[in-house]
């Protein structure tokens, strides 16, 4: 049993702790679960990380591993292993040593090395490059050895810092699918760390989105698409990115507001925070949810650009918002649809996946 | 004209290469000369009978291999010492975090200006108040740290990156182990490269176990041969033989570890 409790984590570097990166955090883990923090460059998560493999000292607060206080322990005491983003092997040593590393230093018997090396090198399918060095490897090949290394160990809880960063485009899909499959084999509790949403997406149990050292929501990965609590989150999970449009409240009750979007389109939603009349705010809405309207739409905007990806066609549009800023607006078109690049469409979105963030960021939608 | 520019570069290399040979060889020839031979005129540039008359004299007559022996003695020790202290303080300057560390380097670095001569008075004095003058220890004191060693190491130390020292420590390494079997490992080319200064720095040092040395039996070569030029001064086949005696050690040592030694130098310059 390895869950994992964060207590008022806080994280400060610089002499005076003037940088703060780690903004009091509490963060709760369940054992088994494959946990995905995700954010900016910059945000915190490599350090969260760090402070939970105990690679640094939190400023303030409590790191818990399987019920115990882990705070103050190195990481070997807190039976975790970490694969990092540029692998970290010893490149002196061949596969094997590299892997054995570990085990040799904790003084195990010579046959029980053998076979933890041998059993995690056939998992991963290098059985055949246990004599190489590292610098005769793959970037995948190092990916794999990295991993290895940390299986070999057994430990109740695996971190990966960014694992496939550092892997060409087609190897990191083939990669994630294996880190998949390897969460369901190995049972354990794992946090990946990664800036890639995609990765966040396909991965994990449970997403962390972190930004400015909080996070800013956790959940599971449709949990955090179809309900963002916050326009950051909105905006990071989902590719292309969410549409947002300033708009104003023109009229409100306790369970419902009136929308001016773009100063001649009224829509009502369903919200479950106050705002109040005059308030500015924020609707999202994502590219598959906007549709072109044969009709007068809700929003008149000009096309820039078309995306074709082959399995789906994007188009940008750039039209202005109430204060005539230039918005640009990305919307998922039919394969069969034939765009005019310059030309003026009207746009019209599902109202029951519109999203309002009020002017603190905060999503008020009643879902 | 490339061909020309190409053979003009040629011929300027061989150039630069015979001035610096020439004086090598002309030790090696005069060394197998027979006494007085290297002094008529013209002077010859081969022996024309190659005889070891000088070595034997060295060896039975002035017992050169007692001071070939003691610069071995301090030369080993010196490299050893100087290895031991300079990798563990440059790698502690490079990638240990404790308080003061820049400025200790820094400061530390700042006395790369004063030189080396200006020390050795008051180390003198400082080694003679511990009862250390006319012993190794004494001899070897100098060769404990160097600023410019801990700087090649902590140089080159920096290019190791920190997640493979993180991911020792996460395997259950303590600091001594991630030492010992990571950190020198992958310093073996600036080992070498330091080594190898550390030992020919050593080995041809002269002043210092001149002040410090003052029982000829426990004379370094350079001392020895010094002494030894005064008295025979006529005496060249002599002093080559005592010269190639010198040098050889150091010149074989060169050649067997230059491979290791162009890439420490080498490694700053290529390395992140």
């Amino acid at each position: 049993m390895a869950g994992i409790e964060l207590k008022n984590i806080k994280k400060s570097f610089g002499d005076k702790n003037q940088v703060e990166v780690i903004k009091n955090i509490d963060l709760d883990i369940k054992d088994g679960e494959f946990v995905v923090f995700v954010g900016p460059s910059g945000c915190g998560k490599s350090t969260l990380l760090r402070l939970i493999a105990g690679l640094e000292t939190p400023t303030a607060g409590q790191v818990f591993i399987g019920g115990k206080d882990v705070t103050n322990h190195s990481p070997l005491e807190r039976g975790i292993a970490m694969v990092f983003q540029s692998y970290a092997l010893y490149p002196h040593m061949n596969v094997y040593d590299n892997m054995a590393f570990a085990l040799k230093l904790a003084s195990r018997p010579k046959e029980e090395i053998d076979v933890a090396v041998r059993a995690a090198a056939k998992t991963l399918n290098i059985d055949h490059l246990l004599n190489r060095k590292p610098k005769e490897l793959s970037g995948g090949q190092r990916q794999r050895v990295a991993i290895g290394r940390a299986i070999v160990r057994k430990p109740e809880v695996f971190l990966f810092d960014e694992p496939l960063s550092n892997l060409d485009a087609a190897l990191r899909v083939k990669m994630r699918y294996e880190f998949a499959r390897l969460g369901e084999t190995l049972g354990k509790t794992i946090i990946y760390v990664t800036h890639d949403q995609i990765e966040a997406m396909t991965l994990a149990d449970k997403i962390v989105v972190l930004n400015n050292g909080y996070i800013s929501q956790y959940g599971a990965p449709l949990e955090l698409y179809k309900r963002p609590e916050n326009i950051f989150v909105a905006g990071f999970i989902g590719s292309p990115k969410m549409n947002s449009i300033k708009a104003k409240v023109i009229n409100t009750n306790a369970k419902e507001a009136q929308i001016l979007i773009n100063n001649h389109s009224e829509i009502t939603i369903k919200i479950n925070s106050d705002l109040r009349i005059g308030d500015d705010v924020t609707v999202g809405i994502r590219p598959e949810h906007l549709f072109i309207s044969e009709n007068k739409g809700l929003l008149d905007a000009k096309l820039q650009f078309v995306e074709e990806l082959g399995h789906a066609k994007y188009a940008y549009f750039e039209t202005a918002d109430d204060k005539d800023s230039e918005v640009k607006i990305t919307l998922q078109l039919a394969p069969e649809f034939n765009a005019k690049i310059g030309k003026n469409h009207s746009l019209s979105f599902d109202l029951s996946h519109i999203h309002v963030f009020n002017k603190d960021g905060k999503n008020v939608t009643l879902f | 004209m490339e061909k020309l520019k190409s053979l003009f570069f040629n011929l300027i290399v061989w150039l630069l290469v015979f001035l610096v040979a020439f004086p090598l060889l002309w030790m090696v020839t005069t060394s197998f000369m027979h006494s007085g031979e290297a002094a008529s005129f013209p002077p010859p540039l081969l022996p024309k009978s190659p005889t070891l008359n000088a070595y034997h004299e060295l060896f039975a007559g002035n017992h050169i291999e007692v001071y070939f022996f003691n610069s071995v003695i301090l030369a080993v020790c010196a490299t050893i010492l100087s290895l031991s202290f300079n990798v563990m303080a440059g790698y502690a300057f490079a990638k240990l975090r404790f308080k003061g560390r820049d400025a200790m380097f820094n400061s530390l670095l700042s006395a790369l200006i004063i030189p080396a001569q200006v020390g050795m008075m008051p180390l003198f004095l400082l080694l003679k108040t511990f009862g250390l003058v006319n012993t190794y220890a004494g001899a070897l004191v100098p060769w404990i740290a160097s600023v410019f060693g801990i700087f090649m190491v902590r140089q080159f130390s920096q290019s190791i990156p920190d997640e493979m020292i993180e991911a020792a420590r996460v395997d259950g390494a303590n600091e001594f182990q991630i030492f010992t079997k990571l950190i020198i490992p992958n310093l073996t080319p600036i080992l070498v490269t330091l080594g190898l200064f550390t030992f020919l720095g050593s080995w041809n040092d002269f002043m210092w176990p001149l002040i410090i040395l003052t029982d000829n039996q426990s004379y370094t070569l350079p001392v020895a041969l010094a002494v030894l030029s005064r008295e025979h001064v006529q005496d060249s086949e002599l002093m080559m033989a005592g010269a190639v005696i010198t040098v050889l050690p150091v010149l074989l040592l060169f050649l067997v570890l230059q491979r290791y030694y162009m890439r420490g130098l080498l490694a700053g310059s290529v390395k992140g």
